[in-house]
């Protein structure tokens, strides 16, 4: 009850018009940082840091989360209109995003996307609200074993992206692991593949490649099939935005996504990038159709929407409760916290309660203010389906250019931008799914770190001796091979329907 | 197997990379002109791919640093490498013996070519003559290579593009955009 009228209290005092003012300007600025590739929701608050100073703690807090919580639904919109994910959970939103944007669905996928974000954000908040010391609990008992076995489970969902080849999923996956291990060796600081190089002794950094592989790889490709007057469909017809109906209709898909999104956020570097993989793999499997997936289902773009903004609020849970970050933007707000003379953990609670209910509160009223926004801006962004392709293409370049440059200010990045964009064609022209590079890239140095550590800690055989990790195994295991089997399963009896 | 290891960490780094590019180059020779010509880009990239491996796998015994408690540096690389190894294994026996689908048509791999030629210039550009005229000539020339008929829009495009990047990254995020050894040994 004392959680219930705090929380009323702090809604009542973010209410006037300089907290709106305030919460509304992070929110744009949260959008903004999102969409550009380059400026990741961390680069975006820790720009906005220096600006706080002069504010009071709370209302510091209740900027930099409303730019956080923003931050993850910005990424969606080039994700969706260029297939150039802003932020790297944002990746699991193009895999259907850009296919329905291709389909001249941009504003359906759009739509989709602001609900789903704006829902995942609901849940994430409350959850966090109400269960935010017992989950801290939970992720605390976890040891390297567990999450090694969490990063192989995250794998696992490759046997579903693939499209029917399994194989091909697994090697671009195993691709994307070793990509992973270039540069120091994370445990004993021994160079790996780096050639002497300097620039690679911190590994590839991530925006780049991402930008490259899936995003001029795409270009590459469309300009190969190079017919661009049969691919302007958007050109003709009006927009249409998803109904209540096709909202109502993906209820349940929103709502498992930011649950799991929630769950996943809570675990320190398990971050938004894994949990969207996951509840993009269980939607697949899931869904009655899951052969649409990637070709521009909707539930595809609210599974990774969804769950990439309810895992904000799970990350804000072990920042709040016990002092650890559960991602590199919790970290930078965490930083943010400490400027201010106000310290993460428990007595954060206890201490400072009125900073905490004005926190919740202000990701509840940032929500409502990124919906809002969300449906006037969208309106905006489809017209970049509409620009002819001949000149949306080179801005693409242009874009993914400028935005691997911005990450770390050298020339380098934008030479992997490019180097890992002629892989990525190659392999998509071959077949290769691209997902499972990304998904190994981003789960590599979890599965090394831990795997690493537990094995220090308790031998080879680590993490088969404790009951969570050999249970996640096992469903990792399963859920590898059932898709595999139901596959060749479908086959054989189409085959069979063939002879016939 | 000493000597090995301080082959692969000096002259190997080089030489092993290169033998597996010239493998690649070779079996696409090879399947070009024989009887898997249908096959040959795939062939091509799946031996690129257990190349990949079997350089990663073998530049693993140049690492140097110290063991502690059986986890070592190489261990994962290893495992990854071993792995992509043998499933690239697999696909290109099925591509040898034609149970994969033949390769997909050839497109306009000119313009993608010229494409990736262009970007490349940019990026050799970009150090001497600085961002600005180089993305403005970059996004011009490219819409032009596209077959973009309208000249005049596209130039303003250009312009557009360049005026942007200077407001949002150069002044707003702050990010220093090379302004090129050229006019920085100019004065300007």
């Amino acid at each position: 009850m004392d959680s219930l009228i705090g929380l009323f209290q702090a809604a009542r005092d973010l209410m006037g018009l300089q907290p709106l003012l305030l919460i509304t300007f992070g929110v744009i600025v949260g959008i903004l940082a999102g969409a550009m590739p380059g400026v990741s929701p961390s680069m975006g608050v820790a720009l906005m840091v220096p600006f706080t100073y002069a504010m009071s703690p709370s209302l510091a807090l209740v900027y930099l989360a409303a730019i956080y919580l923003a931050a993850n639904y910005g990424g969606a919109i080039t994700a969706i209109m260029i297939n150039t994910p802003g932020t790297p959970s944002a990746v699991v939103t193009a895999f259907d995003g850009y296919p329905l944007s291709a389909q001249g669905r941009a504003s359906e996928a759009l739509g989709m996307a602001l609900i789903a974000s704006f829902l995942g954000g609901a849940i994430g908040t409350i959850v966090l609200m109400l269960f935010a010391g017992p989950l801290a609990n939970i992720a605390l008992k976890f040891w390297p074993a567990e999450y090694f076995s969490l990063s192989v489970l995250g794998l696992s969902t490759i046997a579903s992206m693939g499209g029917g080849n399994a194989l091909k999923s697994v090697i671009t996956a195993g691709l994307g692991l070793l990509v992973c291990t270039v540069g120091m060796d994370p445990v004993l600081g021994v160079s790996r593949f780096t050639f002497g190089n300097v620039h690679l002794f911190d590994g590839f950094e991530f925006i780049p490649m991402l930008i490259g592989m899936l995003a001029l790889s795409e270009v590459f490709m469309e300009v190969e099939r190079f017919d661009f007057r049969a691919q302007r469909v958007s050109d003709t017809g009006k927009a249409k935005w998803p109904s209540i109906a096709d909202y109502w209709r993906l209820r349940m898909s929103m709502i498992r996504s930011s649950l799991i999104g929630t769950i996943v956020g809570i675990f320190p570097g398990a971050g938004a990038t894994i949990a969207a993989f996951i509840s993009y793999d269980v939607e697949k499997r899931l869904s009655k159709t899951p052969e649409k997936f990637g070709k521009g289902a909707p539930e595809g773009v609210v599974a990774g929407e969804a769950a990439n903004s309810a895992s904000v609020g799970g990350a804000l849970v072990p920042m709040l409760t016990l002092g650890i970050p559960g991602s590199a933007t919790a970290a930078v707000l965490m930083g943010a916290l400490m400027i201010h003379d106000l310290q993460p953990g428990p007595e954060l609670f206890t201490k400072n309660p009125e900073v905490v209910y004005r926190l919740f509160a202000a990701l509840l009223i940032g929500n409502v203010i990124m919906l809002i926004l969300g449906l006037g801006g969208s309106r905006l962004w489809i017209n970049v389906t509409r620009v002819r392709k001949e000149l949306l293409f080179p801005l693409i370049f242009a874009f993914a250019m400028i935005g691997s440059y911005a990450v770390n200010s050298n020339m380098w990045d934008v030479m992997v931008c490019v180097g890992f964009g002629i892989v990525g064609y190659i392999l998509k022209r071959n077949g290769y799914p691209l997902p499972p590079f990304v998904l190994g890239m981003v789960l590599g140095n979890m599965a090394e770190q831990n795997l690493r550590r537990a094995i220090m800690m308790a031998g080879p055989t680590a993490i088969f001796q404790r009951p969570i990790s050999v249970a996640m195994l096992a469903v990792a295991a399963l859920s590898f091979l059932i898709p595999i089997m139901s596959a060749r399963k479908k086959r054989k009896a189409e085959q069979a329907g063939l002879d016939a | 197997m000493d000597r090995f290891s301080s082959w692969v960490a000096g002259q190997g780094q080089v030489v092993l990379p290169l033998i597996g590019a010239s493998i690649t180059l070779l079996s696409w020779v090879l399947a070009r002109t024989g009887s898997m010509r249908k096959y040959a880009g795939r062939i091509a990239v799946d031996t690129g791919l257990v190349c990949i491996g079997l350089v990663a796998y073998a530049l693993t015994y140049g690492f140097r640093g110290m063991r502690f408690a059986g986890a070592s540096a190489e261990m994962v690389p290893r495992l990854w490498a071993g792995l992509l190894v043998v499933l690239a294994l697999v696909r290109l026996l099925r591509a040898w013996t034609g149970r994969e689908d033949p390769d997909p048509e050839v497109g306009r791999v000119d313009k993608v070519l010229l494409l990736m030629a262009l970007l490349a210039a940019k990026i050799v550009c970009i150090p001497w003559v600085g961002y600005y005229i180089t993305a403005g000539l970059f996004v011009f020339a490219c819409g032009l290579l596209l077959g973009y008929p309208h000249r005049a829009r596209l130039a303003l495009v250009s312009a557009i593009w360049v005026a942007f990047s200077y407001l949002v990254f150069y002044r707003l995020l702050t990010v220093p955009l090379p302004t090129g050894q050229l006019f920085a040994g100019l004065g300007w």
